[in-house]
């Protein structure tokens, strides 16, 4: 029997919050969004409910690379180069701290949107989305030694594209 | 212990994955070596951002969702129709079983002496098929009757009424 209205809204968030993160276009993650809850719909009985979160997210990371693939068919894209980032502009109005935050922030979408797959993938389940270890390793279909290598790997990235923003005196501030 | 360990320990640390003596033994670490600790200060600060621009899924998305099912669930069969497709089947079933019946009969004594052999065997394999489509009918009608019918609308409503009267 297919799922309730009720039982489909406890996913909604984690489909369009992990498409969003991989498509970073809000239209795309809102047609993602619907196509996967449709399919959720139709076939969630049929998961067990320990593995339907698990099952949900491999469902939506499909859809994501498959929307992927038809955006680079459909027109050459190019990957963020993290040397080609603005700056944000250190407006006279705007305090330091806040154009260093909105700087930070800028480098760290695009340090995130530079990590390959399943790194970029493991970062946004784990660390944006907070999803178990157990669920995103259903999700990706990786052992959970794999996912913990992978996750330290993917956080090492990150940190390794901000350090050189952020001076250490002002972290250990 | 150098800082390549409590590089791996960090990961742990972050996850609150190490025991109250190992937690200890890292923070007694970051008090000496101002490298992990800033080390330590930076993933704190990438997950805070991250988690800060966690994205919810809008209503009107939602909503839209709940359209397209609707109408999808719209142009699904009825309960009724599918039923009425299984009783169809077993009315076919049933015919042939009424026709199979008609050839054994023929094959009686009384009138035995105008059928061959051969004619009255076909009749018994007929009657036995007619049976055989009869059984499966009937087991398929079983099956949706508890799939379809008391499943959700009588056992688990009672089951429901049930837990929230406990």
């Amino acid at each position: 029997m297919p799922l309730s209205p009720g039982a489909l809204a406890a996913h909604r968030h984690r489909i369009y919050g992990y498409a969003f993160r991989l498509l970073r276009d809000r239209d795309e993650a809102a047609d993602v969004t619907q196509d996967v809850l449709v399919r959720v719909w139709r076939h969630g009985d049929t998961v067990e409910q320990d593995r339907r979160n698990g099952w949900v997210l491999r469902v939506t990371r499909n859809a994501c690379l498959d929307a992927i693939r038809a955006r680079q068919t459909r027109d050459q894209y190019v990957p963020t180069n993290l040397d080609q980032v603005p700056h944000a502009q250190s407006d006279h109005q705007l305090p330091d701290a806040l154009a260093e935050a909105a700087d930070f922030r800028l480098r760290l979408d695009a340090a995130l949107d530079q990590l390959e797959e399943p790194y970029r993938s493991i970062v946004i389940l784990r660390e944006i989305e907070e999803h178990s270890y157990r669920d995103i390793a259903e999700a990706l279909d990786l052992p959970l030694n794999t996912l913990k290598v992978y996750l330290h790997r993917g956080r090492q990235r990150l940190r390794v594209a901000l350090r050189s923003i952020v001076p250490a005196e002002d972290l250990l501030s | 212990m150098n800082c390549t360990t409590y590089e791996f320990r960090l990961e742990a640390f972050l996850d609150g994955g190490l025991s109250v003596e190992e937690a200890s033994d890292f923070e007694k670490h970051l008090a000496e070596c101002p490298e992990c600790k800033s080390e330590v200060a930076l993933s704190h600060r990438i997950r805070t951002e991250l988690r800060n621009a966690r994205a919810d899924c809008p209503d009107e998305v939602f909503d839209a969702a709940l359209a397209r099912i609707a109408t999808l669930n719209r142009d699904r069969p009825p309960i009724l129709a599918r039923k009425q497709a299984r009783w169809y089947l077993a009315a076919t079933a049933a015919a042939l079983v009424v026709l199979a019946a008609t050839v054994l009969q023929l094959s009686t004594p009384e009138s035995s002496d105008t059928y061959t052999a051969e004619e009255v065997a076909e009749a018994r394999q007929q009657v036995e098929l007619a049976f055989g489509l009869v059984g499966e009918a009937t087991r398929d009608a079983g099956v949706y009757l508890r799939k379809d019918i008391f499943v959700p609308h009588v056992f688990e409503p009672m089951r429901r009424g049930f837990g929230a009267a406990e």
